[in-house]
């Protein structure tokens, strides 16, 4: 089962529109940046002067909602098909124009990877507060975003609005999902030509979701209600029969398919009886069915209806388990940063929801190594008998990465000679490397890879050598001074700190609470 | 069990100690002929060193306790090696004394390994050592002896080897996993083949301080009971598999809390 790693710690990107192995498209401070092979493209956001002074401010940003905007890369020339601020655009990457291809009725924007694409042909339905409950239009272009004509609508009062068009691509139908209260959740079922076909679900809590998937027989997936529990759900597509499979701690806003099979959904925190706990979690599941806790993030405590809820999305493009982009809002480590990760299998803390603090604990430690952009290089430990004399900080970062076969004999020599050798600890790291920053950096990255082990392991010893590190003083304290710097930004190495001590607490809470059997 | 049937050593950490006391007054009244007991000096330069080495700063404290705080801890109630020594009268609490009182020879030597030790268990034929303490042995003394050394260790092996696993079975909320193993010593630690598990319920002991005072009055008798076994064939001895266990190591005050505050909840539960 899958633990997270943080491969790369975007902090100038809020949103990461798309990704897949040819291009990335991201926005933050209100630029869009385009990136495919060798080109790159910043396209700021046509902006009033109060936007561009105010725009600067993440806060005022989150506040106004002007960091949302959809982005469809174009199948041909340099375009990109954006949604912002009540508009469609077509944008010209080489000229920086852009033109306004369709002015949106209820809304802004719509949700991350609610723009569903066959083809040339993009579709999407408007995703407003509609307080009237007027109809909700299905907007569809048949020429790549050049043009736009309403395909279908929702009757007045049937529908809040939309939350996703989706291609089923086994029955060849585009499914509509809506939202929001007990009467308006439904799933819509249009023919090729957006015909109606069928109309599923009796409007409630359980039929209110964001995200499809599809396979032959059956369709997933996951509710997004802040007012009912929320569960990963199964419609039987041939009797119609819908299942509940698996309860989950908050409402489902985004969730991803990835190309090796596996999925993941974020929970959101807002506020509502059904969000279980100030965190947003993320979930992977191998089948859309069993889903796994892998990390957690706690809401950063500003008010949600002003400042938003605690919301994971993920990237829209073809990416796999071993490299995915997702990105944070309002959440505690993750806030406005796009994280480009890859889910490690390990065994899964998921049965035990106290570590998995702790693995997001280590999430974040992982992020602040990438930062600190020391080498790594799993090279230097290769073909050496694992033991603390032959271990290099090199070899020590590549370790917070590697495998748990590779990582695991290495831990446990570091754990032994900690150990064993408890009053030696502070000199023999003297010896080995003389330099305090390098020394503290060794310190800091043994930490990190014996926290791992403990926590995949389920086994306190490693963290009990983490302790002995700290009590040999070679493990570094958050020092205040540190927190003085250019823009009150921490050193790499004192964030790293921060982080490994937060893991550690959070670890020892878990150790009260839980057990570690 | 006859006199001058097979003879026994007793190997003792210092001459002040009441579990190699108790051991072998108990060896003695169950009719086991101890032919020598070996005292560990208790300061000699290497050994200070040694126990400095493993226990750090730990070893100031464990001095203070065991010699400052002696007559503190012999004043707890509740089960303890003190209580259990003077309410049996099992010697004492002077080693020279007690077997110069049993006509048992003793020898005071700075390592339990050094060669006249050795030379002595071979010349006397030695069955087997009932070791009460003082570190690791080597090789030629584990090989000096017909079935063995016999250790008391307290935890449950073969899962908890090692240091403070009292500590560790209660992190581990494992509270099957406290008590006594009677095994035989090999190189490794707490390897060796097992004679005989006693597991300890927790009851209402709410402190480790307690609850090894409770294990370690039991620790003589599950020894001797051992012994005998393994001398008279009714024990045999059972192998252990290096992967059926783990070795822990000395807990570190922060864990060694977070245990204790597991241990007080599981005997609030109990009692």
């Amino acid at each position: 089962m899958p633990t997270l790693v943080v491969k790369e710690v975007d902090r100038s990107s809020e949103i990461v529109h798309f990704a897949d192995e040819h291009q990335i498209i991201r926005s933050g401070s209100r630029t869009l940046t385009w990136e495919r092979g060798q080109e790159r493209w910043e396209l700021p956001f046509p902006s009033a002067i109060a936007q561009r002074l105010l725009g600067r401010s993440r806060m005022a940003r989150r506040a106004l909602r002007w960091d949302k905007c959809n982005v469809v890369p174009a199948q041909d020339g340099n375009r990109l098909i954006v949604v912002l601020g009540g508009s469609v655009y077509e944008v010209d990457a080489d000229a920086g124009t852009w033109r306004p291809t369709l002015a949106l009725r209820q809304c802004r924007n719509v949700l991350h990877q609610s723009i569903a694409r066959r083809g040339s042909t993009l579709v999407f339905g408007e995703y407003g507060a509609n307080p009237e409950r007027e109809s909700v239009p299905v907007h569809c272009s048949r020429d790549d975003g050049r043009t736009w004509q309403p395909v279908f609508e929702f009757e007045p009062g049937s529908a809040r609005h939309v939350h996703g068009v989706f291609w089923d691509p086994h029955t060849s139908t585009w499914w509509v999902s809506t939202g929001d209260f007990n009467g308006e959740c439904h799933l819509q079922r249009l023919s090729e030509t957006f015909e109606p076909l069928q109309r599923i679900g009796d409007g409630s809590q359980l039929y209110r979701t964001c995200f499809l998937w599809f396979t032959p027989t059956h369709v997933y997936w996951t509710m997004d209600s802040q007012l009912e529990t929320t569960f990963a759900v199964r419609l039987d597509r041939s009797t119609g029969v819908v299942e509940r499979l698996q309860a989950m701690p908050g409402p489902v806003w985004y969730a991803k398919a990835l190309t090796d099979g596996v999925f993941l959904a974020a929970t959101a925190c807002e506020s509502g009886p059904s969000v279980r706990g100030p965190f947003a979690h993320l979930y992977a599941s191998g089948d859309a069915q069993t889903w796994h806790e892998v990390a957690r993030f706690p809401h950063d405590g500003l008010p949600r209806r002003w400042f938003k809820a605690g919301v994971l999305g993920f990237a829209d493009g073809e990416q796999s388990s071993t490299d995915f982009w997702m990105f944070g809002e309002a959440l505690r480590g993750i806030e406005g940063q796009a994280w480009r990760c890859t889910l490690a299998q390990a065994p899964s803390p998921a049965h035990d929801p106290g570590l998995s603090a702790s693995s997001r604990g280590l999430g974040l430690a992982q992020s602040a190594i990438v930062e600190a952009s020391w080498p790594g290089s799993i090279a230097d430990l290769e073909g050496q008998k694992p033991s603390f004399r032959r271990a290099t900080i090199p070899g020590l970062v590549a370790l917070t990465t590697s495998s748990d076969a590779v990582r695991r004999p290495w831990a446990r020599a570091l754990m032994r000679f900690i150990a064993v050798r408890k009053d030696q600890i502070r000199p023999r790291f003297m010896t080995r490397w003389p330099s305090q920053a390098d020394r503290e950096a060794a310190a800091l990255v043994i930490s990190v890879v014996l926290l791992q082990t403990s926590i995949r392991e389920r086994d306190p010893r490693y963290l009990n050598a983490v302790y002995s590190l700290d009590a040999a003083k070679v493990l570094p304290r958050v020092r205040w001074s540190d927190r003085l710097g250019p823009a009150l930004s921490l050193a790499p190495a004192t964030r790293l700190a921060g982080h490994v001590r937060a893991v550690i607490a959070s670890l020892e809470a878990e150790t009260s609470e839980g057990t570690w059997r | 069990m006859e006199m001058n049937e097979p003879v026994v050593a007793v190997f003792s950490p210092s001459v002040k100690s009441l579990y190699s006391t108790a051991v072998l007054e108990m060896l003695h009244r169950r009719g086991v002929r101890v032919g020598l007991v070996v005292i560990r000096r208790m300061f000699t330069p290497s050994r200070v060193r040694q126990e400095l080495r493993r226990d750090g700063f730990r070893l100031v404290r464990k001095a203070y306790k065991k010699l400052i705080l002696r007559e503190r801890t012999s004043a707890a109630s509740g089960p303890s090696i003190r209580n259990a020594v003077s309410e049996q009268a099992l010697g004492e609490g002077d080693l020279r004394r007690t077997c110069r009182r049993l006509d048992v020879p003793f020898m005071v030597v700075s390592d339990l390994n050094s060669d006249p030790v050795v030379d002595a268990l071979r010349q006397l034929e030695v069955r087997c050592v009932v070791s009460t303490g003082g570190g690791l042995l080597r090789e030629p003394l584990l090989e000096a002896t017909g079935l063995g050394v016999l250790n008391c260790h307290m935890g449950i092996l073969p899962q908890y080897r090692g240091m403070d696993v009292v500590e560790w079975a209660a992190l581990y909320d494992d509270w099957g996993g406290i008590g006594l193993t009677t095994h035989l010593m090999d190189r490794g630690v707490d390897t060796g083949p097992i004679l005989q598990i006693h597991p300890v319920p927790i009851a209402g002991t709410s402190t480790f301080t307690a609850l090894r005072q409770r294990l370690h009055a039991e620790m003589p008798d599950q020894i001797v009971s051992a012994a005998c076994g393994l001398l008279d064939g009714t024990i045999i001895p059972a192998p252990q598999k290096k992967s059926d266990g783990r070795q822990f190591f000395i807990i570190e005050p922060a864990l060694h809390e977070l245990a204790e505050a597991k241990l007080r909840a599981a005997a609030k539960s109990r009692a």
